[in-house]
């Protein structure tokens, strides 16, 4: 039986405890994996990470929760949520992020809820200059204008 | 037995002998002990069955302060009022302040003081439990023990206050050069700072964090906007903090 919170009412795939996969997995419906994967997975549905499942890859879906181990990048084009359970070494990209306390992460992030691109956020006054992800965050003068200093 | 059994529960008062008699008889029929838990049919009086008493005990706030003459912290529970430093003896006044107009001068308390917007302070040591901040800061030092809250239209260099916690209410824009350290954050408008909390750091909706993050634990809402470099331990910290 799978473990984790299963939200999704019809999963087209789960993957128990007991078993270990290495090699990319691809799908086109939902999946839960609640065993151990060594490689990537391409999923254009949702996908559920069970508390004690690990996964040494790359996961590229639509949207996912993750309640276990994940030691790689996730990139997903809706909602990424970290449950207090969750352990991710990597790099986090999605249009709506959701973190509970309690988790370990650690990685870049990039999370856009307006799903603007750095060309519109220019035109709407957002200095794209001002991106932190692995850079050092240091405001430029023309940064503290737009931030409380030197506005009139 | 049973005559007594009638007695007791008629008169309704039981003596140390009955008692005792009553329960060497038990014992002697070889019945179990009566449970000291609670029976279950009986159940506390809530407040909201109308019956005096209280349900729950209420127990009073407690609030960190630090004296601004020997940075002694201790802690008073209730309401703050005008107490004397455990360490120093000296007399800490509670004041609340608000500061609508140009301000120079020294100002301490462990009450709160209130920045309105058009209050500009040009000089002085600010020192308060917690600092509200609409106006503008061009100068002087600035230290909340409590909670630092920045609006939106407050104006000032980030880099130059110390707080114990920070608030960036919704529509505030701040940024900092320098490396910003509190125990717990949130960022209800956007920030773009390096920063490191012992506690919690929080990310509202509609708020964005940007820079770079470390922390134990860490919380974003659903619309929230994150592009930063994040280590986040979260219970191993903890754990081995214990340990």
């Amino acid at each position: 039986m799978a473990d984790g919170d299963n939200k999704q009412g019809n999963l087209s795939t789960i993957i128990g405890e007991d078993v270990e996969l290495t090699g990319t997995i691809k799908c086109n419906d939902s999946i839960q994996i609640n065993g151990k994967l060594n490689g990537d997975l391409n999923c254009t549905g949702d996908a559920i990470i069970g508390e004690k499942a690990t996964v040494h890859g790359n996961l590229t879906v639509n949207g996912v929760s993750v309640l276990g181990q994940v030691s790689g990048n996730i990139v997903a084009k809706d909602k990424i949520e970290l449950k207090s359970s969750a352990r991710v070494n990597g790099d986090i990209k999605a249009k709506r992020l959701t973190v509970v306390d309690g988790v370990t992460f650690v990685g870049k992030s990039e999370v856009n809820p307006s799903g603007t691109t750095p060309g519109a956020q220019a035109k709407a006054g957002v200095d794209p200059k001002a991106t932190g992800v692995g850079e050092d965050a240091d405001a430029s003068d023309e940064q503290k204008k737009g931030f409380g200093l030197g506005r009139k | 037995m049973a005559k007594n059994r009638k007695t007791i529960s008629r008169s309704g008062v039981v003596d140390g002998f009955t008692a005792l008699k009553a329960v060497r008889d038990r014992e002697a029929r070889g019945d179990p002990p009566l449970s000291r838990k609670q029976d279950p049919a009986k159940k506390p009086r809530a407040k909201s069955d109308g019956l005096p008493g209280a349900a729950r005990t209420a127990l009073p706030t407690k609030h960190r302060i630090r004296c601004y003459g020997c940075e002694y912290d201790f802690t008073v529970a209730g309401r703050v009022t005008n107490t004397g430093c455990p360490k120093c003896h000296r007399t800490l006044e509670a004041k609340d302040h608000t500061i609508t107009k140009e301000w120079r001068e020294d100002l301490k308390t462990i009450g709160a003081i209130h920045i309105r917007e058009g209050g500009i302070i040009k000089g002085g040591d600010l020192f308060a439990r917690d600092i509200i901040v609409e106006g503008t800061i061009e100068g002087g030092k600035i230290y909340a023990c409590g909670r630092l809250e920045l609006h939106p239209a407050a104006k000032l260099d980030i880099s130059t206050i110390e707080a114990r916690d920070l608030v960036i209410c919704a529509g505030g824009r701040f940024a900092s050069t320098r490396k910003l350290t509190f125990r717990n954050i949130e960022v209800g408008g956007e920030l773009n700072a390096k920063l490191q909390a012992d506690g919690l750091v929080k990310v509202l909706a509609g708020g964005l964090l940007r820079g770079t993050l470390k922390a134990s634990h860490f919380e974003v809402e659903d619309g929230a906007g994150l592009k930063a470099r994040i280590q986040i331990h979260g219970i191993v910290a903890d754990q081995e903090k214990e340990n």
